[in-house]
Protein backbone atom coordinates (compact mmCIF):
# COMPACT_ATOMS: atom_id res chain seq x y z
CA UNK A 1 0.00 0.00 0.00
CA UNK A 2 2.25 2.90 1.23
CA UNK A 3 5.74 3.10 2.62
CA UNK A 4 6.01 4.96 5.86
CA UNK A 5 8.14 8.33 6.12
CA UNK A 6 7.68 9.33 9.82
CA UNK A 7 11.10 10.26 11.50
CA UNK A 8 9.97 8.78 14.51
CA UNK A 9 9.85 5.38 13.58
CA UNK A 10 12.42 5.90 11.70
CA UNK A 11 14.40 6.95 14.88
CA UNK A 12 12.92 3.84 16.58
CA UNK A 13 13.95 1.02 14.53
CA UNK A 14 17.22 2.52 13.78
CA UNK A 15 17.81 2.66 17.61
CA UNK A 16 16.41 -0.84 17.92
CA UNK A 17 18.33 -1.71 15.45
CA UNK A 18 21.11 -0.69 17.22
CA UNK A 19 20.33 -2.94 20.30
CA UNK A 20 19.74 -5.82 18.79
CA UNK A 21 23.24 -5.73 16.55
CA UNK A 22 25.11 -5.62 20.27
CA UNK A 23 23.18 -7.77 21.66
CA UNK A 24 23.46 -10.49 18.99
CA UNK A 25 26.98 -9.53 18.41
CA UNK A 26 27.65 -10.20 22.32
CA UNK A 27 25.85 -13.47 22.06
CA UNK A 28 27.51 -14.74 19.09
CA UNK A 29 31.05 -13.52 19.54
CA UNK A 30 30.99 -12.03 16.02
CA UNK A 31 29.73 -8.72 14.69
CA UNK A 32 26.24 -8.87 13.92
CA UNK A 33 24.39 -6.10 11.40
CA UNK A 34 20.65 -5.37 11.98
CA UNK A 35 18.88 -3.22 9.94
CA UNK A 36 15.23 -2.11 9.19
CA UNK A 37 14.72 -2.85 5.05
CA UNK A 38 11.64 -1.50 5.13
CA UNK A 39 8.27 -0.25 6.74
CA UNK A 40 5.08 -0.07 5.08
CA UNK A 41 1.27 -0.47 5.75
CA UNK A 42 0.08 -3.27 3.76
CA UNK A 43 -2.45 -5.95 4.15
CA UNK A 44 -0.29 -9.17 5.07
CA UNK A 45 -0.05 -11.42 2.35
CA UNK A 46 1.56 -14.60 1.67
CA UNK A 47 4.39 -12.69 -0.50
CA UNK A 48 6.24 -11.02 1.98
CA UNK A 49 9.34 -12.78 2.04
CA UNK A 50 10.48 -13.75 -1.41
CA UNK A 51 10.59 -17.36 -0.41
CA UNK A 52 9.50 -20.41 -2.25
CA UNK A 53 6.06 -21.63 -0.11
CA UNK A 54 7.14 -25.36 0.21
CA UNK A 55 11.00 -24.47 1.08
CA UNK A 56 12.04 -25.53 4.80
CA UNK A 57 12.34 -22.72 7.12
CA UNK A 58 12.49 -22.44 10.42
CA UNK A 59 10.12 -19.99 11.76
CA UNK A 60 9.87 -18.38 15.23
CA UNK A 61 6.35 -16.91 16.05
CA UNK A 62 5.98 -14.49 18.92
CA UNK A 63 2.90 -12.82 19.73
CA UNK A 64 2.26 -9.69 21.15
CA UNK A 65 -0.08 -8.22 23.83
CA UNK A 66 -0.69 -5.43 26.13
CA UNK A 67 -1.85 -2.02 24.61
CA UNK A 68 -0.45 -2.96 21.02
CA UNK A 69 -1.43 -6.44 19.24
CA UNK A 70 0.41 -7.79 17.06
CA UNK A 71 3.30 -10.75 16.43
CA UNK A 72 6.29 -10.92 15.19
CA UNK A 73 8.02 -13.92 12.83
CA UNK A 74 11.43 -14.68 12.34
CA UNK A 75 12.12 -16.75 9.56
CA UNK A 76 15.56 -18.60 8.47
CA UNK A 77 15.49 -20.82 5.71
CA UNK A 78 16.69 -24.28 6.77
CA UNK A 79 20.54 -24.03 5.75
CA UNK A 80 20.85 -20.64 7.71
CA UNK A 81 19.10 -21.90 10.70
CA UNK A 82 21.80 -24.99 10.73
CA UNK A 83 24.78 -22.29 10.32
CA UNK A 84 23.40 -20.18 12.87
CA UNK A 85 23.27 -23.11 15.38
CA UNK A 86 26.63 -23.71 14.90
CA UNK A 87 27.72 -20.15 15.31
CA UNK A 88 25.29 -20.47 18.95
CA UNK A 89 25.92 -23.91 19.92
CA UNK A 90 29.62 -23.31 19.39
CA UNK A 91 30.17 -26.29 16.77
CA UNK A 92 32.43 -26.03 14.34
CA UNK A 93 30.60 -24.42 11.19
CA UNK A 94 29.02 -26.89 9.01
CA UNK A 95 28.24 -29.68 11.52
CA UNK A 96 24.60 -29.11 11.84
CA UNK A 97 22.24 -30.72 10.20
CA UNK A 98 19.35 -31.68 12.46
CA UNK A 99 17.51 -29.43 14.94
CA UNK A 100 17.93 -30.87 18.51
CA UNK A 101 16.28 -28.94 21.67
CA UNK A 102 19.17 -26.92 22.56
CA UNK A 103 19.28 -25.61 18.83
CA UNK A 104 15.15 -24.40 18.86
CA UNK A 105 16.28 -22.69 22.22
CA UNK A 106 19.16 -20.67 20.67
CA UNK A 107 17.19 -19.76 17.14
CA UNK A 108 14.22 -18.73 20.06
CA UNK A 109 17.13 -16.93 21.80
CA UNK A 110 17.43 -14.93 18.68
CA UNK A 111 13.91 -14.12 18.18
CA UNK A 112 13.52 -12.50 21.63
CA UNK A 113 16.54 -10.17 21.25
CA UNK A 114 15.42 -8.96 18.20
CA UNK A 115 11.86 -8.26 18.52
CA UNK A 116 12.78 -7.64 22.14
CA UNK A 117 14.83 -4.80 21.28
CA UNK A 118 12.32 -3.49 18.74
CA UNK A 119 9.58 -3.74 21.19
CA UNK A 120 11.58 -2.11 24.58
CA UNK A 121 11.97 0.91 22.16
CA UNK A 122 8.34 1.01 20.71
CA UNK A 123 7.34 0.86 24.69
CA UNK A 124 9.68 3.56 26.11
CA UNK A 125 9.27 5.78 23.29
CA UNK A 126 5.63 5.90 23.18
CA UNK A 127 4.86 4.63 26.27
CA UNK A 128 2.23 1.95 25.65
CA UNK A 129 2.37 -1.30 27.33
CA UNK A 130 3.77 -4.35 24.90
CA UNK A 131 3.60 -7.52 26.60
CA UNK A 132 6.15 -10.44 24.24
CA UNK A 133 4.22 -14.04 24.42
CA UNK A 134 6.26 -17.13 24.54
CA UNK A 135 8.05 -17.87 21.56
CA UNK A 136 6.98 -20.63 19.35
CA UNK A 137 8.82 -22.53 16.87
CA UNK A 138 7.96 -24.87 13.79
CA UNK A 139 10.15 -25.95 10.82
CA UNK A 140 8.55 -27.06 8.11
CA UNK A 141 7.51 -25.71 4.75
CA UNK A 142 7.48 -21.99 4.57
CA UNK A 143 4.23 -20.95 2.96
CA UNK A 144 2.80 -23.64 6.07
CA UNK A 145 4.91 -21.48 8.41
CA UNK A 146 3.57 -17.75 7.99
CA UNK A 147 -0.19 -19.18 6.94
CA UNK A 148 -1.04 -18.83 10.76
CA UNK A 149 0.24 -14.99 10.76
CA UNK A 150 -1.47 -14.45 7.88
CA UNK A 151 -4.47 -16.02 8.77
CA UNK A 152 -4.58 -14.06 12.49
CA UNK A 153 -3.96 -10.51 10.85
CA UNK A 154 -6.65 -11.15 7.90
CA UNK A 155 -9.14 -11.58 10.81
CA UNK A 156 -8.26 -8.75 13.32
CA UNK A 157 -7.48 -5.93 10.21
CA UNK A 158 -7.07 -5.39 7.01
CA UNK A 159 -4.25 -3.21 7.13
CA UNK A 160 -1.25 -3.76 9.14
CA UNK A 161 2.32 -1.92 9.94
CA UNK A 162 4.62 -4.12 8.73
CA UNK A 163 8.13 -3.62 9.54
CA UNK A 164 10.82 -5.90 7.92
CA UNK A 165 14.00 -6.88 9.43
CA UNK A 166 17.50 -8.32 8.00
CA UNK A 167 20.31 -9.29 10.03
CA UNK A 168 23.93 -10.18 9.04
CA UNK A 169 26.19 -12.59 10.78
CA UNK A 170 29.88 -10.58 8.89
CA UNK A 171 32.25 -13.44 9.80
CA UNK A 172 29.92 -16.41 8.63
CA UNK A 173 27.78 -14.35 6.25
CA UNK A 174 24.50 -15.95 7.66
CA UNK A 175 21.62 -13.86 6.90
CA UNK A 176 17.89 -13.92 8.13
CA UNK A 177 14.70 -12.22 8.14
CA UNK A 178 12.21 -10.86 10.36
CA UNK A 179 8.62 -9.30 9.96
CA UNK A 180 7.12 -7.53 12.72
CA UNK A 181 3.74 -7.06 11.84
CA UNK A 182 0.64 -4.87 14.20
CA UNK A 183 -2.81 -4.88 13.53
CA UNK A 184 -3.91 -1.22 12.90
CA UNK A 185 -7.06 -1.27 13.96
CA UNK A 186 -5.81 -2.08 17.17
CA UNK A 187 -2.65 0.32 17.10
CA UNK A 188 -4.59 3.27 17.51
CA UNK A 189 -2.05 4.45 20.34
CA UNK A 190 1.38 3.60 18.26
CA UNK A 191 -0.35 5.60 15.02
CA UNK A 192 -1.66 8.71 16.83
CA UNK A 193 1.64 9.16 18.76
CA UNK A 194 3.67 8.55 15.64
CA UNK A 195 1.45 10.80 13.75
CA UNK A 196 1.98 8.35 10.57
CA UNK A 197 0.64 9.28 7.43
CA UNK A 198 1.40 6.88 4.38
CA UNK A 199 3.37 8.53 1.58
CA UNK A 200 0.50 7.43 -1.03
CA UNK B 1 -4.68 -17.47 -0.78
CA UNK B 2 -8.77 -17.34 -2.02
CA UNK B 3 -8.08 -18.68 -5.13
CA UNK B 4 -10.60 -20.98 -6.93
CA UNK B 5 -9.18 -23.19 -9.77
CA UNK B 6 -11.96 -24.89 -12.39
CA UNK B 7 -10.09 -27.49 -14.79
CA UNK B 8 -11.14 -29.54 -17.44
CA UNK B 9 -10.35 -33.33 -18.52
CA UNK B 10 -6.45 -32.50 -17.95
CA UNK B 11 -4.04 -30.62 -15.98
CA UNK B 12 -3.20 -30.46 -12.37
CA UNK B 13 -3.96 -27.97 -9.80
CA UNK B 14 -2.14 -27.75 -6.87
CA UNK B 15 -1.50 -25.56 -3.94
CA UNK B 16 1.79 -25.49 -1.95
CA UNK B 17 2.79 -25.40 1.38
CA UNK B 18 -0.27 -25.63 3.39
CA UNK B 19 -0.21 -24.82 7.11
CA UNK B 20 -3.72 -23.12 8.86
CA UNK B 21 -5.40 -22.98 5.36
CA UNK B 22 -7.93 -25.20 4.16
CA UNK B 23 -7.52 -26.56 0.26
CA UNK B 24 -10.72 -27.53 -0.80
CA UNK B 25 -11.25 -29.79 -3.69
CA UNK B 26 -14.38 -30.89 -5.57
CA UNK B 27 -14.83 -33.38 -8.60
CA UNK B 28 -17.40 -34.48 -11.26
CA UNK B 29 -15.76 -37.70 -12.09
CA UNK B 30 -18.86 -38.35 -14.96
CA UNK B 31 -17.84 -35.08 -16.87
CA UNK B 32 -13.90 -35.18 -15.20
CA UNK B 33 -13.88 -31.24 -14.25
CA UNK B 34 -11.90 -30.32 -11.14
CA UNK B 35 -11.93 -26.96 -8.93
CA UNK B 36 -9.55 -26.52 -6.25
CA UNK B 37 -9.85 -23.32 -3.60
CA UNK B 38 -7.63 -22.48 -1.34
CA UNK B 39 -8.73 -20.90 1.91
CA UNK B 40 -7.92 -19.35 4.39
CA UNK B 41 -10.33 -18.54 7.16
CA UNK B 42 -13.12 -19.83 8.17
CA UNK B 43 -16.98 -18.23 7.87
CA UNK B 44 -16.75 -14.65 7.70
CA UNK B 45 -17.64 -13.26 11.34
CA UNK B 46 -21.21 -11.38 11.21
CA UNK B 47 -22.41 -9.06 13.55
CA UNK B 48 -25.61 -10.97 13.41
CA UNK B 49 -26.90 -14.09 13.12
CA UNK B 50 -28.03 -14.14 9.12
CA UNK B 51 -28.56 -18.17 8.57
CA UNK B 52 -32.13 -17.74 7.68
CA UNK B 53 -31.79 -17.37 3.67
CA UNK B 54 -34.74 -14.95 3.62
CA UNK B 55 -33.00 -12.92 5.38
CA UNK B 56 -32.16 -9.34 3.71
CA UNK B 57 -29.29 -8.46 5.35
CA UNK B 58 -27.70 -11.66 3.84
CA UNK B 59 -27.18 -10.53 1.06
CA UNK B 60 -25.38 -7.55 2.11
CA UNK B 61 -22.77 -9.61 4.14
CA UNK B 62 -22.25 -11.83 1.82
CA UNK B 63 -21.69 -9.13 -0.84
CA UNK B 64 -17.78 -8.57 -1.18
CA UNK B 65 -17.57 -12.37 -1.88
CA UNK B 66 -14.30 -12.93 -0.08
CA UNK B 67 -13.05 -16.14 -1.05
CA UNK B 68 -10.67 -16.58 1.41
CA UNK B 69 -13.81 -17.43 3.38
CA UNK B 70 -14.26 -21.10 3.20
CA UNK B 71 -17.86 -21.28 3.76
CA UNK B 72 -17.90 -18.43 0.69
CA UNK B 73 -14.86 -20.21 -1.19
CA UNK B 74 -17.65 -23.26 -1.25
CA UNK B 75 -20.15 -21.43 -2.77
CA UNK B 76 -18.03 -19.68 -5.37
CA UNK B 77 -16.70 -22.76 -5.98
CA UNK B 78 -19.77 -25.20 -6.92
CA UNK B 79 -20.89 -22.13 -8.76
CA UNK B 80 -17.62 -21.86 -11.05
CA UNK B 81 -17.56 -26.02 -11.43
CA UNK B 82 -21.16 -26.10 -12.62
CA UNK B 83 -21.35 -23.23 -14.96
CA UNK B 84 -17.68 -25.26 -16.75
CA UNK B 85 -20.61 -28.41 -17.02
CA UNK B 86 -20.10 -30.14 -13.84
CA UNK B 87 -23.24 -31.70 -12.55
CA UNK B 88 -24.09 -31.19 -8.63
CA UNK B 89 -25.18 -34.84 -8.33
CA UNK B 90 -21.81 -35.95 -9.10
CA UNK B 91 -19.88 -33.68 -7.26
CA UNK B 92 -17.79 -34.90 -4.24
CA UNK B 93 -15.19 -33.00 -2.41
CA UNK B 94 -11.87 -33.91 -0.41
CA UNK B 95 -9.96 -31.17 1.84
CA UNK B 96 -6.58 -30.76 3.37
CA UNK B 97 -4.82 -28.28 5.41
CA UNK B 98 -6.43 -26.95 8.65
CA UNK B 99 -2.89 -27.69 10.90
CA UNK B 100 -1.70 -26.24 13.81
CA UNK B 101 1.78 -25.33 13.07
CA UNK B 102 3.00 -23.42 16.11
CA UNK B 103 1.95 -26.15 19.03
CA UNK B 104 0.70 -24.13 21.86
CA UNK B 105 -1.26 -21.19 19.58
CA UNK B 106 -4.47 -20.76 20.99
CA UNK B 107 -6.30 -19.32 18.26
CA UNK B 108 -7.54 -22.76 16.55
CA UNK B 109 -7.52 -21.47 12.95
CA UNK B 110 -6.94 -24.73 11.34
CA UNK B 111 -9.94 -26.41 13.75
CA UNK B 112 -12.47 -23.68 12.64
CA UNK B 113 -11.34 -24.07 9.41
CA UNK B 114 -11.74 -27.85 8.74
CA UNK B 115 -15.09 -27.56 11.02
CA UNK B 116 -16.71 -24.75 8.82
CA UNK B 117 -15.72 -26.45 5.68
CA UNK B 118 -17.26 -29.86 6.63
CA UNK B 119 -20.68 -27.95 8.00
CA UNK B 120 -21.02 -26.05 5.06
CA UNK B 121 -20.47 -29.27 2.50
CA UNK B 122 -23.37 -30.34 4.34
CA UNK B 123 -25.37 -27.53 3.76
CA UNK B 124 -24.54 -27.82 -0.17
CA UNK B 125 -24.97 -31.42 0.18
CA UNK B 126 -21.67 -32.14 -1.84
CA UNK B 127 -20.02 -35.46 -0.18
CA UNK B 128 -16.83 -35.56 1.54
CA UNK B 129 -15.02 -38.65 0.29
CA UNK B 130 -11.82 -37.63 1.83
CA UNK B 131 -9.43 -35.59 3.98
CA UNK B 132 -5.81 -34.76 5.38
CA UNK B 133 -6.15 -32.70 7.92
CA UNK B 134 -4.81 -31.46 11.25
CA UNK B 135 -1.70 -31.99 12.91
CA UNK B 136 1.55 -29.88 12.81
CA UNK B 137 2.72 -30.58 9.47
CA UNK B 138 2.62 -28.30 6.33
CA UNK B 139 1.07 -29.68 3.26
CA UNK B 140 1.58 -29.52 -0.33
CA UNK B 141 -1.38 -30.42 -2.68
CA UNK B 142 -1.79 -31.61 -6.08
CA UNK B 143 -4.86 -32.38 -7.64
CA UNK B 144 -4.57 -34.49 -11.04
CA UNK B 145 -8.25 -33.76 -13.19
CA UNK B 146 -7.98 -36.64 -15.64
CA UNK B 147 -7.74 -39.01 -12.22
CA UNK B 148 -9.22 -37.43 -9.72
CA UNK B 149 -6.57 -38.45 -7.64
CA UNK B 150 -5.41 -35.38 -5.01
CA UNK B 151 -1.71 -36.12 -3.82
CA UNK B 152 -0.74 -34.41 -0.46
CA UNK B 153 3.48 -33.80 0.04
CA UNK B 154 4.97 -33.21 3.39
CA UNK B 155 8.24 -32.58 3.96
CA UNK B 156 9.00 -34.75 6.99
Amino acid sequence: MAEIRNEKLIKMTDKAAKFASAALSKLSDEKVTVEVSNTEIVKVHRQFLDIDPEAIVAGIYLPVTGDVKGAALLVFPEQIAYALCDVLVKRNAGTTHKLTELDISALKEVGNIICGSFLTVFSNTLKVKIVENVPQFSFDMFGAVVDVIIAEFAQKAEDSLVIDVKFLFEHTNIKGYVVLVFGLQEMKAIINALEIRSSE
Amino acid sequence: MGEIKVAKTGGNLIALGIGSCLVITFYDSKHRIGALAHTMLPARRMPFEAHDPKDERRDTLYASRDTRYADIAIDEMLKKIVAQGAKKEFIVAKFIGGANMFAAFTSKIGQDNISCAREKLKDVGVPIVGECTGGSQGRSVEFSVASGIVTVKTKF
